[in-house]
């Protein structure tokens, strides 16, 4: 039997408008926009769509569990990506957890890995959209002692062996290794299935497990080093708009534009 | 100049030179070194790598370290990492400096968990304070929408990727010369976990590579609809001897290669005009395209957050406007020849 964990991690919407996203001045944290529930990282539901499709390649001989860490993680939220096709979630859940920093974040999902037991295959986003870190990955395949290949697109298990298509600005590189090992996954994967309706109802029956703190032995004792939030350099460029009777005429104008441009030589333009 | 607290970059090489990255880590790196009263050091491994190596003295590097194997290429971390991991060790660096590359995104986590210490990913600026050193590292976080004042001071070295483009190269000063130091480290009896089988080239890799020296790059976004829309925008792609792009939705179609996506996950181009065709304007797109020299946005919707970071708007379908765009093009274009 195959064991496949996959990390996904619960963020605020990256998706929101602008006009949405609204700091806390004190904690220097966003502030979640009433009645906009949290969003699994896109990168996780790729690294969870990687995973099905080796439980698909290896039907009945492969088990998916999908492992969070956070606060209050809402059960719905759960089995909705349960109904994809994992077979259970186990959730660390602990006020404690409360929005960790990678390095304690890495800790403890390395601790939950270690409760869960016996596994092949972790599976996480190649970064969370939140603050874009990419970090936590590797501080569970240090803390595990696993061999691991970030920014996945496909893997594929054969004779206890992974062989990973990693992508890279050029093309793809095609690497291997024994398991027990980790891999981090990227939208190349493509999008993630959605979930039937006759799923979500059979996702209800599904185990999930809740640890807390004291279950993975978790004390928190780093102080997380200041970091501060400011407002991006704003950019409000006074637009010109290029006008005409026909949106054929308006482009006709923007051909005639990049042609005065290129006659003028102007610099700072295309051609 | 203090030795020990050295500024290290983790440099690369493209061809038979430094990357560009590199070479920008080796500005930024010098400020920082001045600043901070300290050196700056580049360490390189790789195949044939020391007369590559050489030219970081040309950029600003004060040492340089290189291990030259051909058990480096292709990149495998565990390779690197015992190599790097006991170099690094013995020299003790104050900050480490990669870039934010397919490389530099894998090794630069792994090494810091290894060394013990932590690190900022994908910055767009350091600032130092001139009155005690201190280093703040800047990084768009939240899909930009804000940015993330770092700092990592009780911990060294401090290990940060910094995002291609965000700084300008280092100015040459050809004929500064130096003696580079060979590293201990040969990489030979290093037993990789992770097997290199091959590598599979982009089958678009010229239009990939045409994303970095085109002076016009042009984008299509979702609001191009369908493949026919995409053929329209290579069109005027090839007539202006432009390079091809795509938002993240139009490579999730399959419509073009992923490898031209540009964005905060996908390329960085700074081309000097960047036509926006059908793209809302999405921060985590703008990511790998707002250092362009002028942005001209085409879409149909005029409130679309893309026009209050163009320079030129054109509110309209973006199909007509380009059949538009093609006809005055074509009836005006000079002979060949
Ligand atoms: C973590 C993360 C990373 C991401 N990384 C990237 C990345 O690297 N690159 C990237 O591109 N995206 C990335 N995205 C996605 C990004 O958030 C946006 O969803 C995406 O960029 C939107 O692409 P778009 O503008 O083509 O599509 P849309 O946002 O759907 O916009 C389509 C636009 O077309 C216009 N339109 C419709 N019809 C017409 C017409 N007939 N003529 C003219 N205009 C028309 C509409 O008005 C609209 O403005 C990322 C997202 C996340 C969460
Ligand atoms: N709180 C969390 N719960 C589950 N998985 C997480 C959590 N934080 C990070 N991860 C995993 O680690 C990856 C990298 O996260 P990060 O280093 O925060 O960008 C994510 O894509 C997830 O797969």
């Amino acid at each position: 039997m195959i064991k496949i964990i996959v990390c996904l991690k619960l963020i605020l919407d990256p998706e929101i408008p602008l006009s949405l996203f609204k700091i806390d001045t004190v904690t220097q944290k966003p502030v979640p926009p009433a009645g906009i529930p949290p969003v699994f990282s896109p990168f996780d539901l790729n690294a969870l769509e990687a995973a099905l499709r080796l439980k698909d390649q290896n039907d009945g001989q492969c088990t998916v569990t999908m492992l969070c860490l956070g606060e209050n993680i809402p059960k719905a939220i759960i089995q909705k990506a349960l109904a994809m096709g994992a077979d259970e979630a186990v959730i660390l859940d602990d006020a404690a957890f409360d929005d960790l920093d990678p390095y304690s974040t890495a800790h403890c999902l390395a601790a939950g890995i270690r409760k869960i037991g016996r596994f092949d295959l972790i599976c996480t986003g190649r970064q969370a959209a939140d603050w874009d870190n990419g970090i936590v990955w590797a501080g569970i395949a240090h803390h595990l002692d696993l061999p691991c290949v970030s920014i996945a697109r496909k893997a594929e298990i054969a004779d206890d062996k992974l062989i990973v298509e990693r992508c890279v600005s050029d093309g793809i590189e095609i690497l291997e290794t024994d398991l027990p090992a980790l891999a981090t996954f990227s939208s190349e994967v493509g999008e993630p299935r959605f979930a039937s309706l006759k799923a979500m109802m059979a996702a209800k029956k599904k185990p999930i497990t809740k640890w807390n703190a004291a279950d993975i032995n978790f004390q928190s004792t780093e102080c997380p080093d200041p970091v501060g939030l400011t407002p991006p350099p704003s950019i409000d460029i006074d637009c010109c708009f290029i006008e005409g009777s026909s949106d054929e005429e308006k482009g006709q104008k923007l051909a005639q534009l990049l042609r005065t441009f290129e006659e003028a030589n102007m610099p700072g333009t295309g051609i | 100049m203090d030795w020990n607290n050295m500024v290290l970059i983790i440099g690369e090489e493209e061809e038979d030179r430094l990357s560009t990255a590199t070479r920008e880590l080796l500005n930024l790196g010098k400020r920082i070194a001045t600043n901070t009263g300290n050196a700056l050091g580049l360490v390189l491994l790789g195949k044939n790598i020391s007369p590559i190596a050489q030219q970081g003295f040309e950029y600003g590097a004060d040492r340089i370290f290189s291990a030259d194997s051909p058990v480096f290429n292709p990149y495998l971390a565990d390779i690197f990492l015992d190599s790097l991991v006991p170099e690094i060790q013995t020299h003790g660096p104050a900050l480490i400096l990669l870039p934010h590359s397919d490389r530099g995104m894998d090794l630069a986590p792994r090494l810091a968990f290894r060394l013990e210490t932590k690190l900022v990913t994908d910055c767009e600026d350091i600032r130092i304070n001139k009155q005690n050193g201190s280093l703040t590292f800047i990084k768009p976080v939240f899909g930009g929408k804000t940015l993330g004042n770092f700092r990592l001071q009780d911990h060294k070295p401090q290990i940060v990727t910094m995002r291609e483009g965000a700084v300008d190269s280092a100015p040459s000063a050809p004929g500064r010369k130096g003696e580079v130091e060979t590293l201990n480290t040969s990489g030979q009896n290093i037993k990789a976990r992770v097997r290199f089988i091959r590598k599979e080239v982009d089958k678009s890799l010229v239009r990939v590579n045409r994303l970095k020296t085109a002076n016009l790059v042009i984008g299509a976004g979702r609001g191009v609809k369908s493949p026919e829309g995409v053929t329209l925008v290579e069109q005027v792609a090839e007539l202006l001897d432009g390079a091809v792009a795509a938002s993240r939705p139009v490579v999730d179609s399959d419509w073009l290669p992923y490898s031209l996506q540009i964005g905060l996950t996908g390329k960085k181009v700074h081309p000097r005009t960047y036509i926006a065709v059908g793209i809302s304007g999405a921060v985590q797109h703008m990511a790998g395209c707002l250092k362009s020299g002028k942005i001209v946005a085409i879409n149909s919707d005029e409130s679309a957050p893309i026009f209050r970071m163009s320079h030129y708007g054109i509110v309209g379908d973006c199909r007509a406007v380009l059949n538009g765009f093609l006809d005055e093009f074509r009836k005006t274009a000079p002979a060949p020849g």
